[in-house]
């Protein structure tokens, strides 16, 4: 077990300050705060090698849980545990084995090129020279890179600051990677790049990833087990096919017509979501799909007709919707 | 090799930015030159009040201020209470296996050394058309003692500010803080005035106090105006007063990085 979290939890402390003048002058003398459970009794483990997507909605304790097994956060409570290190001792033998990608943070130097900051972390992560240009290489090599290596940081793209930023956070090699909203920013093509290359390099190194995203084909393309957290709670920890079957209560039946049909007529088989004729989306009970496709085939002028497990961002709307109804 | 590298990226970086430098040093220019043209003035008219600073020794005391004001005062305080503290860039630090004391305690020499290369051109200058105005100590003991003293108060001075920055941890309102300590460093310091020249009693509390092992007794040192023993003496403090802020530093290391949020206070 490379990863092993148990029963963490991270609160914040804030200070609350009524709008307005008034409000002003009273947090002068009196302040309310209140504590924010960012992460609240979360527990997991993680094996070496594995991909894992973590995902939930905005300020849901992703970034904090992260940052908790990175060593950028002390933890209120819990242990964790990473390559058998506390995190939060932050020893260099511990940073030389994991690396952090925030998507909304650099480490390049802006006004250099992106090579300095590679030179840098050579020295900084005592890297042998030979260890250092076979890694460059197969990194600059799997990323397309090569022509920018002495271009300055600020004048690239945000595309090619993200590579750079991959490179720089790749570059000794760690065995645990985290990576927080890598492709956020970027166009679909890029995010693509981004997706073969982490899958790449998973495959490559067997280095264990955690990833966060808010795009789900990002997780839907590299990561077979998912972790769901919502307001600091765990809420599913699982394979992603599981996921589907735990809480796709229905199916969906993608239909092309030979000839119009009234809506009326489509919703008597499920429930109609989509009608742009020829194409029509109807909903209906997991149990029932087939029963469904068969009817609609007795019934209708169909020219094509697919039956599709539903669009996992659905899915996971309903697991954070049941959860906090 | 690592805070080779990281010296050597950072007095590239300086270079860069060479005129933000070149204004940072006019504030170290331009205040000592002030006080030297109203000492100049003072001087004239009432030339009893500093029987022992004659024109020259307020000349070489303000110049070698304009040099130790360059070296000297750090500025690495807003840059860690800002852009490590305030936008959570002091994540990229605390996730390298690299000490962030002398990270930026190599971040911050390109600097002081640029700045530092201004000071000397203004100093050959007052040398060449003044000659004779600038007196300093030309004995060997003295010099390498000397050298000491500078060298421990960019130290002592690298503490302070290092430690102002990283109480940005704690308090939002680090702005009104660092302009405290400024106004105590003007003053204390020995910007303003030679503290030579202030009451007796409050030289003996001021002496007391880490501000002027900073500034002012590296350029009287270096003035030939201390003794072996004054030497001595300055030596032994600044080292008490390096261990009191290495301990400080560390207590605040230690408990405010627990509060760092890693994307903002």
């Amino acid at each position: 077990m490379v990863i092993s979290v148990s029963h963490l939890k991270k609160y914040y402390r804030i200070h609350k300050k009524e709008p307005g003048v008034i409000g002003s002058i009273t947090s002068l003398i009196s302040r309310t705060y209140e504590n924010v459970r960012a992460v609240d009794d979360i527990s997991f483990s993680i094996d070496e090698g594995e991909l894992v997507g973590f995902i939930g909605p905005n300020g849901a304790g992703k970034t904090t849980t992260l940052k908790c097994l990175s060593g950028l956060l002390y933890p209120t409570s819990g242990k964790v545990s990473v390559l058998g290190y506390t995190p939060f001792e932050r020893k260099h033998e511990y940073l030389k084995k994991i690396s952090l990608v925030m998507g909304q943070k650099n480490q390049l130097w802006w006004d250099l090129p992106a090579i300095e900051t590679f030179l840098l972390n050579k020295e900084i992560y005592e890297i042998a020279d030979d260890q250092y240009k076979k890694t460059l290489n197969e990194l600059v090599d799997l990323l397309e890179v090569e022509s920018l290596l002495k271009v300055q940081v600020r004048k690239l793209s945000l595309g090619e600051r993200m590579k750079m930023e991959l490179i720089a956070a790749l570059i000794h090699a760690p065995q645990v990677l985290f990576l927080d909203e890598p492709t956020i920013g970027l166009d679909v093509v890029m995010q693509k790049k981004m997706r073969d290359f982490i899958k790449e390099y998973n495959t490559r190194h067997a280095s264990t990833i955690l990833l966060t995203s808010h795009y789900m084909e990002d997780v839907r393309q590299l990561a077979r087990r998912v972790i769901i957290i919502d307001h600091g709670k765990l809420l599913y920890d699982g394979k992603l096919d599981n996921l589907v079957k735990r809480y796709a209560k229905h199916k969906v039946l993608s239909i092309v017509l030979e000839t119009y049909v009234s809506p009326d007529k489509l919703s008597e088989v499920g429930e109609l979501v989509e009608y742009d004729f020829p194409h029509a989306v109807i909903r209906v009970d997991r149990g029932a799909s087939n029963m469904a496709a068969s009817q609609i085939l007795q019934k209708f002028p169909v020219d094509d007709l697919n039956i599709e497990e539903p669009d996992i961002e659905d899915i996971i709307r309903d697991v954070f919707t049941k959860k906090n109804a | 090799m690592k805070y080779v590298k990281i010296f050597l990226l950072h007095f590239q970086e300086a270079t860069d930015e060479r005129s933000r430098m070149f204004v940072w040093f006019l504030i170290s220019l331009i205040n000592p030159l002030v006080y030297l043209l109203f000492w100049r003035g003072a001087h004239t008219s009432l030339p009893e009040t500093t029987n022992q600073w004659q024109l020259s020794g307020f000349a070489s005391y303000y110049v070698l201020l304009i040099l130790a004001g360059s070296f000297l005062r750090v500025h690495i305080e807003e840059y860690i209470a800002y852009y490590d503290i305030e936008l959570g860039y002091l994540a990229n630090s605390l996730l390298k296996p690299v000490s962030y004391f002398w990270y930026q305690f190599f971040h911050e020499l390109p600097y002081r050394l640029l700045e530092t290369s201004f000071g000397i051109l203004v100093f050959l200058l007052f040398v060449i058309n003044l000659p004779g105005l600038i007196q300093l100590t030309g004995k060997l003991e003295y010099i390498l003692l000397s050298i000491f003293i500078l060298f421990a108060g960019y130290f002592l001075s690298y503490l302070l500010k290092i430690s102002l920055g990283l109480s940005a941890l704690f308090t939002t309102d680090f702005r009104g803080l660092s302009e405290l300590l400024e106004v105590t460093l003007l003053l204390f310091g020995g910007f303003v005035l030679p503290l030579d020249l202030f009451p007796d009693t409050l030289k003996q509390f001021l002496f007391v106090l880490p501000f002027p092992y900073m500034f002012y007794f590296p350029v009287v040192a270096f003035l030939g105006r201390l003794t072996i023993e004054e030497l001595l003496k300055t030596i032994v403090i600044q080292l008490t007063w390096i261990v009191g802020f290495m301990i400080l530093y560390r207590i605040i290391w230690n408990k405010g990085i627990r509060l760092f949020t890693g994307v903002g206070r």
